[in-house]
């Protein structure tokens, strides 16, 4: 047995606890005799047929002389049988897992509130979820905080009521050894990567961050050529954030001519940047980084090379050595003078960006090598008379991403060894279909196409519409072009869920995802009043180091700080 | 069942008479019960309203005695009352709701009570007890309502009218309305809307001044009884709507090191709040990247409360700049120079307009 909620920090007027809300006060205060905790046994509770749930009120201050009971599930009233004199103890059957509503109040004691306290039932074959929580409160007074929820599969789950934690305003200062550094600052969670806060240190090195009290690790990017560095587990009691000087990456970037003047070249060393580093005329380049096993690098040619941009990672590169960047031997192409139609019509003036993912385009290497490979993107614009400029582009096959005209796009492929004399973008078009929900249209569900493929390497943004009254959706499409859809309902009455790869055209129904619901009532720091318009967002756990950025599911708080909110059934995260 | 309580505990009485050449015993005779009607309820008599009556019994004997009401619905004259009784009981206090219509679908005009009463050894009470009751018409009540929390000037603002009828059907009551609006108002015509309720009436008006309006309706039931409801509500100017929490906040420049979603987490508007169901909070993003070309280019659409952005697909090195603006269903041209980071049509600290200035890495 164990206490799982008091009085004072009751759920008042939860759902489905009809008939009692109105007549009894909201809530008690401390010292009218009225506290009383509830305790269920067993502690876990787990749906059967016969087992007995037995719940025991626990008086406070004063020993009332007894107590009026409700349970309630899905709004139904659920049969309770007194197992003790005064009804302080009870007993009933919870067969379906759940939340049980139970509203236990003191009697007599007109002035006593009910306590309304959620129960969880489990489903017997139950298995344990995290999920991470993430609350963004409106007001600079509460911390955005990460909250890790453990959730039995198969069935809804409450997650009580929890005060929002106060944003201490954290003082703090960067320094270079001595000197002021000023700096973009990031705080998480010590040992995440999901960022809980990010200020700006001045001139002056001084910043003031919102925070949880507590230890946290920041990230300290200066806004000078020093190398970033992260700190570990910092709290204000240790001082400055004193940034020491990384070392020195530097190397050569050649194609296969010879040296490349005006590549970008970028690492991220355990996870932490660099500072950027320009080519010389030589190819010479340096960027200060910090030591360590993991290192990513990201090389960008310069404008109007027709290279691609070459990323890899590796764990054996020695960045003592001098780092070695290659550019494979990828034959160019300048696609000057290619026209750029719509509809068959010359397009003065449209844009196009040619995309390609090329597996094996360079190589780097510092004691040992590591293959890159190349992502090109090279955007263009068409004069008044519809033709490219100089475009130098690598001659492959290739994707060319057209804008003729704002909001419209096409996905064109062409060989760029040898290219047509036109690319020519058809009329925009359509994916359209519709959601349903428990077999009937749901309107005002949230379809996002969100582009995959070229259109991702072109980087274009994803487009949401809201389903009409029948259910149905319209989005503009590009032909050619590939998506995932993600639908979600902002009134939950299913779980967001996302399609296969698709392309414009008809779509099969796509039912809202079966999900279970989660509820909760957040208040504000140190009170117990309802903390309205705080954003709930649920994800994955964080995979070592890897920030999540769609939620599985998201929603806001009410004015009375209740939020409810339905997460997919299907295990969506990695490893579950 | 009920005991006299106005008479001695004991009970019999005996009488014993020694006459000298013996005995004589005399039974004791049992008294029949004696009863009354009191009205407990002093206010006319509403038809579908309760009448509470209450039985007075005094037995003699201090006998049990069973009391048996009975009310019957009378039309237009107690002479002409139902033969079956609409209730009955046998508790003390009788209270019985006074139908609409008799058996024979007349208007009931009165009631008559009837109590009986008979004591544990068969006695009935003297004389039976009869109440006739003069029932009146109730008079039928509105409820009004303003459907939603906000009203706007030159946007539909429903109304609602709940009519009740204790004795008459809900749908029978006829309503008349009448809208007040301030000075310089044209008054606005009312529509009717669909309820989905036969008992409720809607009705809509686009308010064409600010101010306070007030709704009166006058409900009419069929026998001409007359009950009004009064509403005073205000109508305010559309307020722009304001950007009030983002993810992550824009207040300090960014580094772009990883890939980020940038959402509009709460919206606060009058007529289009966001998250909310029907929200028609509409929001312009917009990306300024040296890498992608001049000028700011529009990402996604009118209904995208988040963007995603990828340093993958930029310059390490580049700052970019990306805007949103939140709009609701009133046009308005926000008065701000483009480079500016936020922006507030009221200069109030209610933003339409919120920048985040990153840099990539």
């Amino acid at each position: 047995m164990s206490v799982r909620h008091h009085f004072l920090a009751s759920l008042a007027g939860l759902a489905g606890l009809a008939g009692c809300a109105g007549d009894f006060p909201d809530q008690n205060t401390p010292g009218d005799g009225c506290a009383v905790n509830i305790v269920s046994s067993p502690e876990i509770l787990v749906a059967s047929s016969t087992s007995l749930v037995r719940l025991a009120a626990v008086a406070g201050e004063r020993r009332p002389y007894g107590y009026e009971w409700q349970v309630t599930y899905g709004g139904q009233p659920i049969e309770t049988t007194p197992a003790s004199a005064a009804s302080s103890e009870i007993e009933f059957i919870a067969p379906t897992p759940g939340i049980y509503q139970v509203a236990v109040r003191a009697v007599p004691g007109s002035n006593c509130a009910a306590l309304r306290e959620d129960l969880n039932v489990r489903a017997p074959d139950a298995v344990l979820r995290p999920y991470r929580l993430r609350l963004t409160p409106s007001t600079d007074t509460a911390a955005v905080e990460d909250v890790v929820i453990t959730v039995p599969s198969g069935a809804d789950f409450s997650y009580g009521r929890r005060a929002l934690t106060e944003a201490v305003s954290t003082p703090g200062a960067v320094r270079l050894g001595e000197a002021p550094l000023p700096a973009y600052l990031r705080f998480t969670g010590v040992g995440s990567a999901e960022p809980l806060a990010e200020v700006a240190a001045g001139a002056d090195g001084a910043f003031s961050a919102p925070l949880i009290a507590g230890p946290h690790d920041v990230l300290v990017v200066p806004t000078s050529d020093v190398a970033p560095m992260r700190f570990a587990a910092w709290a204000p009691a240790r001082g400055p954030l004193v940034v020491v000087p990384g070392v020195t990456v530097s190397g050569v970037v050649r194609d296969a001519v010879g040296p490349l003047a005006g590549a970008r070249v970028s690492l991220r060393v355990d996870g932490v940047p660099s500072t950027v580093g320009v080519s010389a005329g030589d190819g010479t380049f340096a960027v200060q980084a910090r030591t360590g096993t993991s290192v990513e690098l990201t090389v960008i040619p310069p404008l109007g090379s027709g290279l691609p941009r070459l990323v890899g990672s590796s764990t054996s590169l020695d960045l003592a050595q001098s780092l070695a960047i290659r550019f494979a031997d990828l034959p160019r192409r300048d696609l000057g003078g290619l026209e750029l139609r719509r509809g068959g019509a010359v397009a003065p003036g449209a844009s196009v960006t040619f995309v390609a993912e090329l597996p094996a385009a360079g190589t780097a290497t510092a004691g040992s090598a590591v293959t890159l490979r190349g992502v090109l993107a090279v955007r263009a614009q068409a004069a008044a008379n519809g033709r490219l400029p100089s475009t130098q582009v690598v001659a492959t096959a290739l994707s060319a991403v057209l804008q003729p005209a704002a909001g419209e796009q096409a996905v064109v492929t062409l060989d760029a060894a040898a290219p047509p004399a036109a690319l020519d973008a058809p009329p925009m078009q359509q994916v359209t279909g519709v959601v349903t929900a428990g077999g009937q249209p749901a309107v005002g569900a949230m379809v996002a196409l969100a582009p995959q493929g070229a259109l991702a390497l072109a980087g274009a943004a994803p487009r949401t519409e809201r389903t009409a009254e029948d259910g149905s959706y319209v989005l503009p499409a590009a032909p050619g072009g590939s998506y995932r859809a993600r639908v979600s309902d902002p009134r939950f009455r299913g779980a967001p869920s996302s399609t296969g790869l698709i392309s414009a055209g008809s779509q099969p129904p796509h039912a809202l995802a079966p999900g279970w619901q989660l509820v909760g009532a957040l208040t504000r720091p140190s009170s117990l009043a309802g903390a309205a318009g705080v954003g709930v967002a649920v994800y994955c756990p964080e995979l070592l180091g890897q920030p999540s950025t769609q939620p599985l599911s998201e929603t806001v708080t009410g004015v009375d700080g209740r939020f409810l909110l339905v997460v997919p059934d299907a295990p969506a995260c990695p490893g579950s | 069942m009920r005991r006299s309580s106005n008479v001695a505990r004991g009970g019999a009485v005996g009488l014993l008479a020694w006459l000298g050449a013996g005995c004589l015993y005399l039974h004791d005779v049992n008294q029949r019960p004696a009863i009354e009607i009191v009205r407990r309820t002093t206010t006319a008599i509403e038809r579908g309203a309760p009448v509470e009556l209450e039985a007075q019994v005094q037995d003699p004997d201090s006998n049990e005695v069973t009391l048996q009401w009975r009310a019957y619905a009378c039309g237009a004259t107690t002479a002409l009352c139902d033969d079956v009784p609409f209730a009955e009981a046998t508790l003390e206090t009788f209270r019985p709701t006074v139908p609409s219509r008799t058996a024979g679908a007349e208007p009931v005009r009165h009631v008559r009570i009837t109590l009986d009463a008979s004591d544990e050894h068969g006695a009935r009470a003297q004389l039976p007890q009869v109440l006739e009751l003069d029932v009146v018409n109730a008079t039928p009540s509105v409820m009004l309502q303003k459907v939603g929390t906000a009203a706007v000037l030159g946007h539909p603002v429903e109304l609602r009218a709940l009519r009740q009828d204790a004795d008459d059907p809900a749908t029978s009551v006829t309503l008349t309305w009448q809208l007040f609006g301030p000075a310089g108002s044209a008054r606005p015509a009312l529509r009717p809307v669909p309820s989905g309720d036969p008992a409720v009436e809607a009705q809509e008006f686009t308010p064409d001044v600010v101010g306070a309006w007030t709704l009166m309706v006058t409900a009419r039931d069929p026998a001409g009884a007359v009950g009004t409801g009064q509403l005073a509500f205000v109508i305010s100017p559309d307020r722009p709507p304001c950007l009030v929490a983002l993810a992550p906040s824009a207040a300090a420049p960014l580094v772009l090191d990883q890939l980020r979603r940038f959402a509009v987490v709460v919206v606060d508007d009058d007529l289009d709040p966001f998250p909310a169901e029907g929200s028609g909070a509409r929001f312009a993003w917009s990306l300024l990247a040296p890498s992608r070309g001049a000028g700011r280019a529009a990402l996604g659409g009118p209904s995208d409360h988040a963007v995603e952005l990828d340093p993958a697909t930029f310059v390490p090195g580049e700052l970019l700049e990306l805007r949103v603006e939140v709009s609701d269903q009133v046009a308005r041209t926000l008065p701000c120079a483009d480079g500016d980071a936020s922006c507030s049509i009221g200069s109030d600290g209610c933003d339409q307009r919120r920048t985040w200035r990153m840099e990539v890495r």
